[in-house]
């Protein structure tokens, strides 16, 4: 099955091209790459990365928990739409969706759908909304649920300590590295008090998505189980339940 | 004692019983009045004791429309939260209740393992079903709840707390939750659940918690932009809003009878004091058995003081009467002498009135007992009042307008000269005859009491939008299983909730929410151990399979241990009280009476027959509350039917014992009975259906029309008094048919069927009683009457 096609990103590249091109001549858009990005400090962080308003990159995540003999290895896709939408694709092993809008989570895989409603536990809510808050550049958020340690490490590159500062939260939740280069997230490592380990790589950023109101809903909806891959360059992508 | 004296102290004690009546009177709408009081079916005492139960002491809030629905509900739950009246407001499901449930049900997971633990535990632990389960474990590692399962999932591989949580959350509410707060499942509206202290049909209670509702909502959605709208259900809210209805309506109603029957008076004897005086006996009457009524039952039912207000048009029969008599006397006499002259007719008419009203009180449906009762003592009264004060206030000659005394003069030349062609006359009653064969077995009878309680169309649509909003299981239909204690009613819960899934499984019910969601009985929970410790090597095989898709050998051992420990004993009753599970306990777990019933609601019953029958050996019983009210209602409407059968021999009996002659006892009695039966008959005949009221109402038709034979026989002999009695008839006709007929506008629908019975049923007594007397009489010689 092919999924949606990307009108508006594909079909005007040019006129795109030339408004960009137009804007910075005049001096209105100061084009910048995500390394050029000054970040010493956690609000230059914050602030850098409150400046994406959307982006798409692809993940591959390694579960070391003392449950299980081997490592749980997974990959696929992540979408983050500002302020608070976030997607969260598994394409292998198994097709899986976790969407989260605002306060409420979605997931689905093949043996269904659920809700999750984030708001009815501080515990959920920091589980999973913890990288939503980093990519968001909400500092507010992070900071009232975290203990937040930022350290500059050169060429734009940063990383930053996240310990809970519930002690609920704190049961399940030793500390949360993340690392990252100007406003683009490369790791996330959930460390758990009883040892267990959770790090996620990220890859292939892409910022400035400009989803249309029909890729929003394909994507962030309820129901949806098989899905759009936005990119910028307008590609048609695979879906992961397909 | 002095005229003087006597009308002091009478209307001195009419001010005071006046004053005690009106600063204590309290009025309900409640259905519960009109639901049998007495043993009955058990199926009758639980739709009694669910109609004033903690299920009917809960409103909810819904608030909807453009602005921050969220925001607003807050707010109002704020409110809420410091009114005397409410107990508690939930607007959300909050850490504390997901706390509650770990509390009382992690420590017990395995006493829940299944309904059905002997057939259903062997085949959750094969090989194949703890391989499936063990990749389903290992599926929801990779999501971002695996800190959560990497925890709970050693203590409980095969999910059983899971499986308790989505069970109760399912028994609890089918609302949705959106930061923190209850929400409908499409998310368009807030919801605030609200609990009342006193019953919703209290209006001292209910009354301002409402208006304090209303005014609150109206000021924050000002704030809001106006945009927001709040819809509720609750039973308080209607009954608060019927009450103001019916109070309006009584004031309205007695304001036209009032005006309407002084109109009359003065018309016919141009004369305003004889209105109050004659006004006097029937509101002192009322006045009475509204007092002695409230110090025996309070609150008063609102249709009992409304069938009190139009009581009045038939105890004015007795001071018009006199007030008759007395004018026309030929010979100047003081009213005392009138009034002894005529108080064996008085007596007479007024005492069957009561027999046929006191027959009414052996019903078991208290709304009818207390008319019945109200009635007797307000006509009661009336008469003694009627008898012992009014002449005190009559002057030894009344002036008579001239177009008076003449009407009474043609009236009695009328009947005296059809007395001479009394062959024509007989086509009136055998055309009421006619009439009654032909109309009384085409009466479409309606036996359901919601349709004689006052209800806004439009609340009631609301209240069900709002109920439908936050639950979809039917709040009329249940499966109630009675045992003598809670213990046996959860044991016999365990076998109703088999067979209620089975049905659910057969296609019949569309799905359940049982009791047993929550608490299944101590030896089903004994029993789910017991299975679950009868597996051979269940340790074993779940370290196996759970190890065979990549967990840690022995990762599991904790499971193991629990089983064989098991920290907390089986979940009773008292573990749930005090507990916010506790209002969802008290849904299902409902006393009546000595017993204790266990209430099972349904979804989209498609077949009751077929769940009727799979209930069968069980002490349990498919409840459609509005079907087994209509089956109630047409028991109790066929059995008032007898009763005034009863009452009416009687009054023939006692008719006879007074004349002493078979045809001036019929003369005075077949009018009520024609005129009752010819009533049904117009009814039958234009189609207007026939409930219990309008049989209630049948016996103040029988009553007056008693009344008017009496009158008529014992006054035909004397030349000159059966004219002031056919204008005393003719007087009483239009007064009664003037109350009536407003009754007939009331808004309750239950006065209106008074009103309707009645006016229809005085307008032929009177015609028939005239036209039967002169028939019955026509050979009959005065001497005999006396």
């Amino acid at each position: 099955m092919r999924s949606q096609r990307r009108p508006e990103s594909s079909s005007v590249p040019c006129r795109v091209w030339f408004a960009f091109v137009a804007l910075a001549w005049a001096g209105i858009v100061e084009p910048a790459s995500a390394a050029d990005a000054k970040i010493d400090s956690l609000e230059s962080l914050m602030h850098e990365l409150a400046l994406t308003d959307s982006m798409r990159a692809e993940y591959t995540e390694e579960k070391h928990l003392a449950l299980l003999s081997e490592p749980l290895e997974s990959e696929g896709v992540i979408v983050f739409v500002r302020p608070d939408r976030f997607a969260r694709h598994t394409l292998r092993p198994g097709k899986a969706r976790l969407v989260i809008r605002g306060d409420e989570l979605l997931t689905s895989d093949e043996t269904g759908e659920d809700r999750v409603d984030l708001s009815q536990s501080d515990v959920a809510k920091q589980l999973v909304g913890s990288l939503v808050d980093v990519l968001g550049g909400n500092q507010a958020a992070l900071q009232a649920n975290y203990e937040v340690a930022f350290q500059a490490a050169g060429s734009g590159a940063w990383s930053l300590q996240l310990s809970p500062r519930s002690s609920r939260v704190a049961r399940f939740v030793e500390v949360i590295d993340i690392e990252g280069v100007g406003r683009e997230v490369a790791s996330m490592a959930l460390r758990e008090p009883n040892g267990d380990r959770t790090v996620t790589r990220f890859r292939g950023f892409e910022t400035g998505l400009g989803l249309s109101e029909a890729e929003l809903d394909a994507l962030f909806s309820a129901a949806r189980r098989t899905q759009a891959r936005p990119t910028a360059q307008g590609e048609d992508g695979g879906t992961p339940d397909e | 004692m002095t005229d003087r004296a006597i009308r002091a102290t009478s209307l001195l004690a009419f001010a005071a019983v006046v004053a005690f009546g009106a600063s204590q009177v309290e009025l309900t709408n409640s259905i519960a009045h009109f639901l049998p009081k007495g043993e009955g079916s058990v199926l009758e005492a639980v739709s009694r004791r669910l109609a004033d139960s903690q299920l009917s002491r809960r409103m909810v809030l819904s608030v909807g429309g453009e602005g921050d629905r969220i925001a607003a509900a807050r707010e109002l739950a704020a409110a809420l939260a410091e009114d005397p009246e409410v107990e508690w407001v939930q607007g959300g499901i909050d850490d504390q209740f997901l706390e509650t449930i770990y509390q009382l049900y992690f420590q017990r997971r395995a006493y829940f393992a299944s309904s059905d633990p002997e057939r259903e535990i062997p085949e959750r632990v094969t090989s194949e079903a703890l391989t499936r389960r063990a990749q389903e474990v290992k599926r929801g590692l990779q999501s971002p709840s695996s800190p959560l399962i990497t925890r709970s999932a050693p203590a409980d591989p095969l999910g059983l707390f899971q499986e308790i949580i989505a069970r109760v959350r399912g028994a609890e509410t089918s609302l949705s939750t959106r930061d923190g707060h209850l929400v409908t499942r499409d998310g368009e509206r807030a919801i605030l659940l609200v609990g009342l202290r006193s019953s919703p049909f209290s209006y001292a209670n209910q009354a301002p918690l409402v208006d304090s509702i209303a005014q609150r909502f109206a000021e924050l959605n000002a704030r809001a932009g106006g945009g927001l709208e709040l819809e509720w259900s609750g039973v308080n809210r209607i009954a608060v809003i019927s009450e103001r209805g019916m109070r309006d309506d009584v004031n309205r109603m007695s304001a036209i009878s009032l005006a309407g029957v002084g109109a009359l008076f003065f018309f016919l004897f141009r004369s305003w004091r004889s209105l109050l005086v004659a006004m006097f006996p029937p509101l002192a009457g009322m006045a009475c058995a509204l007092a002695l009524s409230i110090t025996v039952v309070s609150p008063l039912h609102a249709v009992t003081v409304g069938f009190g207000v139009a009581l009045v048009g038939v105890a004015i029969d007795y001071p018009i009467h006199l007030l008759n008599h007395h004018a026309l006397a030929r010979n100047a006499t003081s009213a005392w002498r009138t009034a002894a002259a005529i108080r064996p007719s008085l007596i007479l008419g007024a005492g069957t009135t009561i027999v046929s009203f006191s027959a009414l009180m052996l019903t078991d449906l208290p709304g009818i007992s207390e008319m019945g009762a109200f009635a007797s003592v307000g006509i009661a009264a009336a008469l003694l009042v009627t008898l012992l004060c009014m002449p005190a206030f009559l002057r030894e000659a009344e002036p008579v307008p001239p177009l008076h005394r003449r009407s009474a003069e043609k009236l009695e030349a009328w009947v005296r000269g059809a007395g001479a062609r009394p062959a024509r006359l007989w086509v009136l009653p055998l055309g009421f005859v006619a009439l009654s064969l032909w109309g009384v077995p085409r009466i479409e009878w309606m036996d359901d009491p919601a349709l004689l309680t006052l209800v806004d169309r439009e609340l009631t649509d609301e209240d069900e939008r709002v109920r439908a909003a936050i639950s979809d299981f039917d709040g009329g239909r249940f499966v109630v299983g009675l045992a003598s204690d809670p213990q046996g009613a959860i044991e016999l819960n365990d076998e109703i909730w088999q067979r209620v899934a089975s049905s659910i499984q057969a296609g019949e019910l569309g799905g359940a929410r049982s009791l047993h969601s929550l608490l299944p009985s101590e030896s089903m929970q004994l029993r789910n151990v017991a299975a679950l410790r009868a597996q051979p090597d269940l340790a074993e095989q779940i370290d196996a399979r759970f190890s065979g898709v990549g967990f840690q050998p022995g990762a599991f051992a904790p499971f193991s241990a629990y089983l064989r420990d098991l920290p907390s004993p089986p979940l009773r009753v008292s573990d749930l009280r005090g507990t916010p599970l506790e209002r969802l306990l008290d849904a299902m777990l409902v006393p009546v009476g000595d017993e204790v019933a266990v209430i099972t609601y349904l979804r989209d019953v498609r077949s009751p027959d077929a769940l009727q029958a799979r209930l069968a050996g069980l002490e349990a019983h498919y409840f459609d509350r509005a079907e087994l009210l209509r089956e109630i209602y047409q028991g109790h409407r066929k059995t008032t039917l007898l009763l005034i059968v009863a009452g009416s021999a009687i009054v023939f009996l006692v008719l006879l014992i007074r004349y002493r002659s078979a045809r001036l006892a019929l003369t005075a009695f077949l009018p009520a009975v024609l005129v009752a039966t010819a009533t049904l008959g117009v009814f039958g005949t234009l189609g207007i259906p026939v409930n219990l009221l309008n049989v209630v109402a049948l016996i103040l038709v029988m009553g007056m029309g008693v009344d008017y034979g009496i009158f008529l026989v014992d006054s035909h002999s004397e030349s000159g008094r059966l004219g002031a009695t056919l204008l005393s008839v003719l007087f009483s006709c239009f007064t009664t048919v003037f109350v009536f007929g407003t009754l007939s506008l009331s808004m309750h629908p239950a006065l209106r069927s008074i009103g309707l019975t009645t006016g229809v049923g005085i307008l032929l007594a009177f015609v028939l009683a005239p036209t039967l007397l002169v028939i019955g009489v026509r050979s009959h010689r005065p001497e005999e009457s006396r």
